[in-house]
């Protein structure tokens, strides 16, 4: 993997990997926010809490998690918000991440829905909050809280989450639990999740109001010189394709045929199809769509290519969503964030 | 691969993680970049940057004092800055 940054981990799981339907938990994006995360817990002694406007405070264990709930499964993509962010031009600050900051997993937990209703919420609750056991080196440091409108929380899909792919969340990845917000960016996602808050009013806190703030516009777009005066926080993962394969710098052979090879994601609408162009844009050409794993799974499409001259080609892919939605030509906003613009490959055939 | 161990001892689990070994060029203000900016994250937080031009860096700093609350004062914020202009900066 790639080691992005060490204090707090930031690591990136290489291009070749997301050939794969499911992202293996070893190679498994890392980002955590804060400095001083869990590294040494004993589950035995762990709980979750459930504090706030609900009938009765819960302290759960892990085994209570897995023996009071039934289970539930779901395939979803986890991905960073700031994924792509290298890409942008001019370049913004923040966490230089190539493709890799994203990953497909089957999450299996408890519904969030299901532990609210043990708690039971009471009547005037409009938000929930979400905090895990990480902190900051210094007290000022603000906590890494996340929050959900009520309806959002007690909609059936949003999972505390105790295993992934089939094991417990290993720890760079938030064990022993994680919050899991299927078409939402993984900012939501929050990693040793041990605190959940019923409030009666709306949360306010640096990671919602401050940190991770996205135009006021559908395409959330803006200009370096003409930056958005209202920001609204980021949520529902943007319509967007990459190339798994070739990737940049790679070869290809003239008149053998070459699987082009890629993904498309978005919040969990339906990929109606992926186009790819050959020639810079000026023709298209729409690729085969693997079955579906799940509506927050990503989508895998590829086409076979035989370049019949040898040259320099400038791939682009393009998906189309059952809303309709579709990816701009261009895109930048000063965080980095949410990239949906279509992708380019330069490719080498001789 | 950097280095880090994981150990589960019955119900308890523990990571070790690598240790920090980015280095950086002599210059004046590395002192203070160097105390200051490395208390709440290691300086790969900064050597995995691009070049940035002096306003961006400004921004950085001043966000790291306003927001995230660094316990910086102008002074030496300014020494930062000028730091990060010297070894990572374009026009």
């Amino acid at each position: 993997m790639y080691l992005l940054t060490d204090r707090p981990p930031q690591l990136e799981t290489p291009l070749n990997i997301l050939r794969q339907d499911i992202t293996p938990n070893e190679y498994f994006f890392v980002r955590w926010h804060l400095s001083q995360i869990v590294t040494k817990i004993d589950i035995d002694t762990f709980r979750l809490y459930i504090n706030g406007d609900v009938d009765k405070q819960l302290t759960l264990s892990m085994n209570d998690l897995k023996t009071k709930f039934a289970p539930d499964s779901v395939i979803a993509l986890a991905i960073c918000s700031g994924n792509s962010r290298s890409t942008f031009s001019p370049k913004v600050p923040g966490s230089q991440w190539g493709n890799g900051a994203m990953g497909n997993a089957k999450w299996k937990g408890v519904r969030l829905k299901d532990i609210l209703a043990m708690a039971g919420v009471k009547n005037g609750a409009i938000n929930v909050s979400f905090q895990g056991m990480d902190k900051g080196a210094l007290p000022g440091v603000p906590n890494f809280v996340k929050s959900l409108e009520l309806s959002h929380a007690m909609d059936g899909e949003v999972l505390v989450a105790y295993e992934m792919n089939g094991e417990p969340i290993p720890m760079l990845n938030g064990y022993p639990l994680k919050l899991v917000v299927p078409g939402w960016y993984a900012t939501y996602w929050v990693g040793s999740l041990n605190t959940v808050n019923v409030l009666a009013d709306t949360f306010h806190g640096f990671w919602m109001d401050k940190a991770y703030q996205v135009a006021k516009n559908p395409a959330l777009n803006e200009s370096p010189d003409s930056l958005s005066k209202s920001t609204v926080p980021l949520t529902n993962i943007n319509l967007h394709s990459i190339f798994v394969e070739p990737e940049p710098g790679d070869t290809v052979t003239v008149n053998k045929p070459r699987l082009v090879e890629g993904l498309a994601f978005n919040d969990g609408a339906r990929i109606q199809k992926v186009e790819v162009s050959f020639d810079n844009g000026k023709t298209w050409m729409e690729t085969k769509l693997n079955p579906e794993l799940g509506k927050y799974s990503w989508r895998r499409w590829k086409c076979d290519w035989t370049p019949k001259t040898a040259g320099r080609y400038h791939l682009c892919v393009k998906a189309t969503d059952e809303k309709g939605r579709t990816q701009p030509d261009k895109q930048w906003n000063r965080s980095g964030y949410a990239r949906d613009f279509i992708e380019h490959l330069d490719v080498t055939v001789n | 691969m950097p280095p880090n161990t994981f150990t589960i001892n019955g119900s308890v689990r523990e990571m070790n993680i690598w240790p920090e070994n980015t280095t950086f060029p002599e210059h004046e203000g590395k002192a203070e970049f160097v105390s200051y900016c490395g208390i709440c994250h290691s300086l790969k937080y900064i050597s995995s940057q691009p070049d940035f031009p002096r306003k961006t860096w400004d921004a950085e700093v001043h966000k790291m004092i306003a927001k995230y609350n660094a316990p910086i004062d102008s002074v030496t914020g300014k020494k930062i800055v000028d730091y990060l202009v010297a070894i990572k900066s374009k026009p």
